[in-house]
């Protein structure tokens, strides 16, 4: 007979629906973003800056709907706003949010508008300081779960969510700035790209093979390996493309792809190691 | 006299509103209550199950047949509170064996994982040391689910709320056992003070284990990994075998050190990105 | 359990099982389906009893018992034989128990010849009448003087029962009892050695039995196996030991006691034969006894016929006992389907009952209502016995026609217990009165409303007739007072009728009250006193923790609250009790009365050595050390002279159909069963017939906790649905190899009645047997499941044969024969082919 009871799953996996990981893309996304246009706008690179705070407010737009949309009653998000709960990296996590999530959209309604410009450099400031949390802090977030693929990886899921952020942001960047002036984006791609490989390399060594088996199989292995070609490709062009606007706007699709699809493979490998006894029991039996 | 509010355990993170929010019921403050589940008297009849659902006027969770025992209800899920496990061990001759049966039920942890993530405070720590969903609150966000070492919380799918036991909160206010204590004919189910139970679990356990090599008592140590359970269970085999995760371990207990490293991996990230803005050519 | 010791009810109560050392469940799922009494087993079990479950299946009970012993369905006779054998060849019996308090010293008749002598039958049989004459099987002596009978103390007599039972069981040793039950010697051994280990003076042991054992064309016989082995050991009327029939639904045994059977009246007062019977004065004489309590039948119909014509009946016209219907053969259930059948029964009642799934043979069931004039169904939903004409699966497979159906229809909504007062009656004799909590909804009215108010209207309408054959109907007490809008009688009056009053109006407090002279009125003997100073007694509810663990003051027992029935004989023969541990009633010397836990199922002030003079009558015949005070000779019988029809003693035949041979006797079945050869109902062959291996295995049914009977009460509920949601059959892995079943996939299951389709359920607590040499598979089902409700299936009740117990007239419900094979079974019209198919394989088309 299968492991356990009847092979039924001992945890829940998450109830929640495709919009939370592509919330976990676009956050990342935009935390990095704005933290990109930050300095790039003190390094007074500001066409960079202007496609970066528009792509952070982008992500914050799409994070703000998948947020909103999968507790199905929107103003159900209120709630969420009655505590601060130390203990909760959703509560934590929220008013981050919230904090960056305004400021990015204050700092790009003034980038559009003209309007008080400065009060927009504040805050974009602010944004790109608070910026890497808002790209990290949901690690944290899943981290805090009993699914043992989110839970086990505790020292390199962080880097890792900083690593796709990076990538997704630099790509943001090939995608939107011209070659021109997209080279501090590409670096980050580049950067973020090799590091979010390396990375995952790590994580998979730090939860052991029998744990790393929720990554590597199924679904999620699947995504993991698309996720793969998509990213080294994006790399390949980015490093190559430097010269040209469309190879580096292939690259930036790819990349952004790549991203999203890491993702996906990532809260798949979560929701695998959730729906199969065996990892928590394997997970248990070492501590 | 044991307090409703769980002593912090040296290892878990001090600011668990358990702590937090137990220590406002000052006077109001009751002696902690739970289950002592002895399934060596469990006849499997689910009058508990049904009982529960009676009384919390919780929906059917639809007509699957399993072929899994006796045992259609699955698991515990949101409008389900009360599940009985049903494992039938044979021995290779088939004149004896064992049929297992174990009525399955949130915890009530000292340390709840549901409870330190919930973001709304919906969840919380009642006067009776018990934890509980006020549905009123819940947003639906379903961290709850995901935070539970035992798979305890689902999701009501007619108002996307979090549906788990509340140990008859409404019925203890009142003075009244729990429905499911209640409505067990064989005594399997023994509502009272922790304190007493663990004491009681203990002395049966010492009789038991006379008879079963595997009997053991499961989440009666203020030391394993969710500070205890305010429910505890005497087992007669492994805690898996009845779907139960051996070693529960609340998810938050190590969650400074998460926030260090995930402070470390954003303080990179802001590092690279300043230097990639840096280092133009 | 009458015949053996008296009284038709369980001779004790299930908290008393927490006293017993050791609890043979037998014929039960005690743990599943008297689940909140089972809490006493537990608890005994916890006290350190041994509790052994013998089921053809594993099953939550056994889960629960120390011990589990498998058996093939159908073959508890030698089972119980085994235990009887090994109690008599080790000289295990309770000799002073015996001696004293059971007819093992009588002597029988010379000419009584033993069922081992005559290959399965008893002297007194008639092939041509298929039955028995009774004569032979009496006490030595007895007809020519009326004194007490010839006996042997020392038990050595050949003639004495006690020999002639050692005879009797001679060949039911361990290893033949195996071999026909399919189960292991040792078995046999470990359950008589447990049970003779824990009876005697310092110990008792309980046997709990329900419809595994009653539901078997050997029935009765059965359960006098059980009666054979408690008075061998010495374990009736004593803390701890007894019989406890546990009653199903739940009124079950009230509706025994206050009948709704063809053939008694309340409290056990048979129903005048035509014929038979012409005046009250024969009655009496045929029907109650010289000695025993039954020696005051006269008080007991006179008060009857008070209570129901009231002033009408008179000493000058028999009062009013000619106005009783009479019997004047077989008008039990099964009789009145096939008289549907046959066009001669019109009309039917259908209350609190579900047929068309709950019968056995529903389908002939459905046959049969389908061919009556009118219907009148009442029940909380619109159950399978009230749709069946457009919905009955005859109608699916063409082989009813709506159209053609003349049968009128009325459904009434019926208000249940919660929405009406009212007393049930359990399992042990208890009844406990429950008060209306809510008001019935939309048009549901109590059952008593309905017939009540039927019966005014009868009334109005005969009174305008003035016919002397309405009298019946026109000279019945029928006034109760009426209450709110509804005008629903006062339930409280009617228990207050049923306890009966004096010649001042006022509540009689026992039995001993009742008047032969017309002076009392009394609905039912045995429920005298239930109204005791003219307080509702059934509806005491002082709890347990405030009273003694015999909780006397919790609702009322019959008879006189009597929790431990013939209690006398928990005292020893000098009225002590026989043990310290095992104290329960006893004879207080200094205040010359009977006295301790429970009222004393005795006169109180009758010294334990009181000898009744010649001639003397009713209970001045008992002696002081006669425990059972219904005898007309106040012991308990291992014998039975008569009152049985298929015999003084229980003999092992195999179920009407089964897929072996009867390894003890050339007779295969019980010749006096009661069988309906008919179209619908044939019966598979067995084995010694031709065609004898068409059906090879076992059929068993049952039921789970999770549902109730034919499921009109639980395939409505969702809470209940949900926990079994679909009809299954449970098959070992063995069977389901041979078959190529697949577990969770379907079976398709025949008989030559029926073609119906389960899920399987493959599990290891259902082992294959081994009958005499061969493999023997069985097929449980659990027969809840109908066409309506929350969740649906087939009904296991198609596949049954109609063939009764001749004495209770209940059907065999476990242990029939069938066939299982893979995949779903053929729809439409496909039905009737496939089942001409199988009966054309089993040679059955002539079958009439
Ligand atoms: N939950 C629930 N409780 C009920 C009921 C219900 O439907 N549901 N019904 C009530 C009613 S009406 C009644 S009458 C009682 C009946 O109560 P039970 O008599 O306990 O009922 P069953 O389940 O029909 O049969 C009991 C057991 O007999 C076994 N068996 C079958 N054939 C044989 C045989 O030949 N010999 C022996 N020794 N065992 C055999 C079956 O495997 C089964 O486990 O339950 C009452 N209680
Ligand atoms: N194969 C097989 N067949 C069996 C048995 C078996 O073991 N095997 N067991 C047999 C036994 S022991 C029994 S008791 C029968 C049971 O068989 P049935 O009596 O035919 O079945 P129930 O479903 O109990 O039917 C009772 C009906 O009464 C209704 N009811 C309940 N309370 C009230 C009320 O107060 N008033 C009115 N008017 N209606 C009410 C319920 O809704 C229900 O529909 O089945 C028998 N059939
Ligand atoms: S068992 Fe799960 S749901 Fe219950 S208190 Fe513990 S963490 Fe919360
Ligand atoms: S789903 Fe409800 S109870 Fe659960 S964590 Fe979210 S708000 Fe709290
Ligand atoms: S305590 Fe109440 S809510 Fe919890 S399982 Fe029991 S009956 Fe249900
Ligand atoms: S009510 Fe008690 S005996 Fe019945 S299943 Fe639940 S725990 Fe077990
Ligand atoms: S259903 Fe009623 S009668 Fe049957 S066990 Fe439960 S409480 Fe007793
Ligand atoms: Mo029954």
């Amino acid at each position: 007979m299968s492991e356990g009871y009847y092979g039924r799953p001992i945890v829940k996996p998450p109830t929640w629906t495709d919009l939370i990981p592509t919330y976990f893309f676009a956050g990342g996304l935009a935390g990095a973003a704005a933290t990109l246009a930050f300095a790039e706008r003190t390094a007074r690179n500001d066409r960079l800056a202007r496609a970066m705070i528009f792509g952070a407010a982008a992500g914050c737009a799409v994070s703000a709907f998948c947020l909103i949309a999968d507790l199905k009653k929107p103003e159900r998000f209120m709630n969420m706003l009655r505590v601060v709960k130390p203990t909760s990296p959703m509560s934590v996590g929220v008013y981050i949010f919230s904090a960056f999530s305004g400021s990015v959209f204050i700092a790009a309604g003034s980038e559009i508008t003209g309007v008080a410009r400065s009060a927009g450099r504040f805050f974009e400031a602010i944004a790109g300081l608070i910026g890497p949390v808002m790209s990290v802090y949901t690690a944290v977030l899943v981290g805090d779960t009993v699914m043992p693929a989110w839970h086990l990886p505790r020292k390199t899921l962080p880097g890792l969510f900083a690593a796709t952020s990076a990538t997704s942001a630099g790509a943001w960047g090939l995608l939107f700035a011209s070659a021109r002036d997209n080279g501090s984006a590409r670096r980050l791609a580049l950067v973020g790209g090799t590091a979010m490989v390396a990375v995952l390399q790590a994580l998979h060594h730090e939860i052991g093979p029998a744990q790393a088996q929720a990554y590597s199989k199924g679904e999620a292995g699947a995504l993991a390996r698309s996720a793969r070609l998509l990213n080294v490709s994006g790399i390949v062009c980015a490093a190559l493309g430097k010269d040209s606007n469309a190879i580096s706007r292939i690259a930036g699709a790819l990349l952004l792809a790549g991203g999203l699809t890491e993702r996906f493979a990532v809260y798949r490998a979560g929701c695998a190691s959730a729906k199969d006894p065996k990892y928590v029991l394997e997970a248990q039996k070492s501590n | 006299m044991s307090r409703a509010c769980p002593e912090p355990v040296e290892g878990f993170i001090d600011l668990t509103s358990a702590a937090a929010e137990s220590a406002t019921y000052g006077a109001e403050e009751r002696d902690r209550m739970g289950f002592f589940t002895d399934t060596t008297l469990c006849i499997g009849c689910k009058a508990c199950e049904v009982a529960c659902k009676e009384w919390n006027q919780l929906p059917s969770d639809g007509y699957e047949f399993t072929g899994e025992s006796y045992d259609n209800t699955k698991e515990l899920s949101g409008n389900t509170w009360r599940h009985v496990a049903f494992v039938e061990q044979m021995e290779p001759e088939r004149d004896t064996g064992r049929w297992l049966m174990e009525s399955d039920v949130c915890k009530h942890c000292t340390h709840a994982g549901c409870l330190d993530v919930c973001p709304t405070g919906a969840i919380i720590r009642t006067e009776f040391g018990t934890v509980v969903i006020q549905d009123d609150i819940c947003n639906g966000c379903g961290y709850c689910v995901v935070a539970c070492p035992f798979g305890v919380i689902g999701e009501k799918q007619e108002d996307h709320t979090m549906g788990k036991c509340t140990l008859c909160y409404d019925r203890l206010k009142v003075g009244e056992q729990p429905a499911c204590a209640k409505a067990c004919p064989t005594e399997s189910i023994q509502y009272g003070v922790v304190d007493e139970l663990r004491e009681r679990a203990e002395k049966r356990l010492e009789k038991v284990q006379q008879k079963f090599d595997g009997a053991q008592l499961y989440l009666n140590d203020p030391n394993d990994g969710v500070g205890g359970g305010g429910s505890l269970f005497l087992l007669l085999d492994k805690p898996q075998v009845y779907g139960l995760p051996p070693n529960p371990i609340v998810p938050t207990k190590d969650l400074p050190q998460r926030w260090r490293t995930a402070g470390i991996a954003a303080a990179a990230l802001f590092g690279a990105v300043v230097l990639c803005a840096v280092s133009r050519r | 359990m009458g015949t053996s010791f008296g009284r038709g009810g369980a001779t004790t109560f299930q908290q008393d099982l927490q006293n017993s050392d050791c609890i043979v469940i037998m014929g039960s799922n005690m743990a599943e389906n008297h689940p909140v009494g089972f809490q006493w087993v537990m608890e005994a079990r916890e006290r350190g009893a041994t509790v052994i479950h013998v089921d053809p299946r594993f099953t939550r009970t056994s889960a629960a018992a120390t011990k589990h012993v498998p058996i093939r369905a159908g073959s508890d006779i030698a089972f119980l034989g085994g235990i009887i054998h090994y109690i008599l060849k080790n000289d295990r019996a309770f000799k002073e128990y015996v001696v004293n308090y059971t007819n093992g010293p009588v002597l029988l008749r010379d000419d009584f010849k033993d069922s081992e002598e005559l290959d399965g039958f008893f002297s007194g049989w008639h092939a041509d009448k298929n039955g028995y004459t009774h004569e032979t099987w009496q006490y030595k002596d007895m007809d020519t003087h009326g004194e007490p009978p010839d006996t042997d103390k020392t038990l050595q007599d050949p003639r004495c029962v006690y020999q002639v039972l050692k005879r009797h069981y001679a060949r039911y040793t361990p290893e033949t009892v195996a071999r026909i039950c399919g189960t292991e010697p040792q078995h046999v051994i470990d359950v008589a050695e447990a049970l003779c280990a824990n009876s005697g003076r310092e110990r008792t042991s309980a046997f709990c039995y329900s419809v595994a054992w009653t539901q078997h064309t050997t029935g009765v016989q059965t359960i006098r196996g059980a009666a054979i082995i408690q008075l061998l050991l010495g374990n009736i009327g004593r803390p701890g030991g007894g019989i406890l029939a546990l009653r199903g639904h739940a009124s079950i045994q009230g509706s025994t006691d206050i009948p709704t059977l063809f053939n008694i009246l309340p409290g056990y007062i048979p129903m005048p034969h035509a014929h038979a019977h012409d005046d009250l004065k024969d009655f009496i004489e045929s029907e109650g006894a010289k000695t025993g309590s039954w020696g005051n039948m006269d008080k007991y119909i006179v008060s009857l016929l008070k209570a129901w014509f009231g002033e009408r009946a008179t000493e000058q016209n028999d009062f009013c006992f000619d106005l009783l219907p009479r019997i004047n053969g077989d008008h039990s259930s099964y009789r009145s389907i096939m008289g549907m059948l046959d066009g001669t029964v019109k009309g039917f009642f259908c209350i609190g009952e579900n047929p068309a799934v709950g019968s056995a043979n529903s389908g002939l069931h459905r046959r049969a209502l389908a061919n009556l004039e009118w219907l009148v169904v009442r029940d909380f939903s619109e159950i399978e016995s009230a749709s069946f004409w457009y919905d009955a699966p005859e109608i699916e497979s063409g082989e009813l026609h709506t159209e053609s159906i003349p049968t009128e229809v009325f459904w009434m909504p019926a208000a249940a217990h919660a929405e009406k007062d009212g007393s049930f009656t359990n399992t042990q004799r208890l009844l406990q009165w429950h008060h209306q909590a809510v008001e019935p909804k939309g048009e549901a009215h109590s059952d008593l409303w309905f017939y009540y108010h039927l019966g005014k209207r009868i009334k109005e309408k005969i009174a305008a007739q003035e016919e002397p054959f309405s009298d019946p109907i026109a000279f019945l007490t029928w006034n109760y007072p009426e209450k709110g809008e509804t005008a629903d009688p006062d339930a409280q009056a009617v228990l207050r009728e049923i306890n009966g009053w004096d010649a001042n109006g006022r509540a009689l407090s026992d039995y001993n009250g009742l008047k032969a002279d017309g002076s009392t009125a009394c609905g039912c003997w045995i429920y005298c006193g239930c109204f005791k100073d003219e307080v509702n007694q059934t509806a005491r509810r002082k709890p347990g923790s405030e009273q003694s663990w015999v909780a006397p003051e919790w609702a009322w027992a019959w008879p006189a609250n009597r929790r431990i029935i013939y209690n006398r004989a928990s005292a020893d023969p000098q009225g002590k009790p026989w043990s310290e541990r095992k104290k329960y009633v006893w004879w207080d010397e200094e205040k010359a009365e009977w006295t301790g836990h429970d009222v004393p199922d005795f006169n109180k002030t009758k010294r334990p050595d009181y000898t009744p003079e010649a001639g003397a009558k009713a209970e001045d015949a008992i002696a002081g050390w006669q425990p059972f005070v219904m005898q007309e000779d106040g012991l308990g019988w291992l014998f039975v002279p008569n009152g049985i029809v298929d015999g003084p003693l229980p003999v092992f035949y195999e179920p009407h159909e089964s897929p072996v041979k009867n390894a003890l006797y050339s007779q295969q079945a019980n010749p006096c069963r009661q069988q309906f050869p008919r179209t619908f109902n044939e019966s598979n062959p067995s084995p010694s017939d031709a065609h004898g291996d068409v059906f090879p295995f076992v059929l068993h049914t049952y039921r789970l906790t999770e549902h109730h009977t034919a499921g009109g009460m639980s395939r409505t509920v969702p809470h209940l649905s949900e926990l079994q949601p679909e009809f299954f059959c449970e098959v070992s892995p063995e069977l389901a190899q041979l078959r190529g079943l697949t577990h969770g996939d379907w079976a398709t299951i025949f008989t030559s009645r029926a073609v119906i389709e389960a899920r399987v359920m493959v599990t290891d607590r259902v082992k294959p047997m081994r009958v005499d040499g061969k493999t023997l598979h069985s097929v449980g089902l659990p027969y809840h499941w109908g066409s309506r409700g929350l969740v649906t299936g087939d009904s296991a009740n198609d596949l049954l044969n109609i063939t009764l117990d001749p004495n209770a007239h209940i059907q065999e419900t476990k242990g029939l024969t069938c066939d299982i094979i893979s995949g779903r079974r053929p729809r439409g019209k496909d039905v009737p082919d496939f089942m001409n198919a199988v009966r054309t394989r089993s040679h059955l088309e002539g079958q009439e």
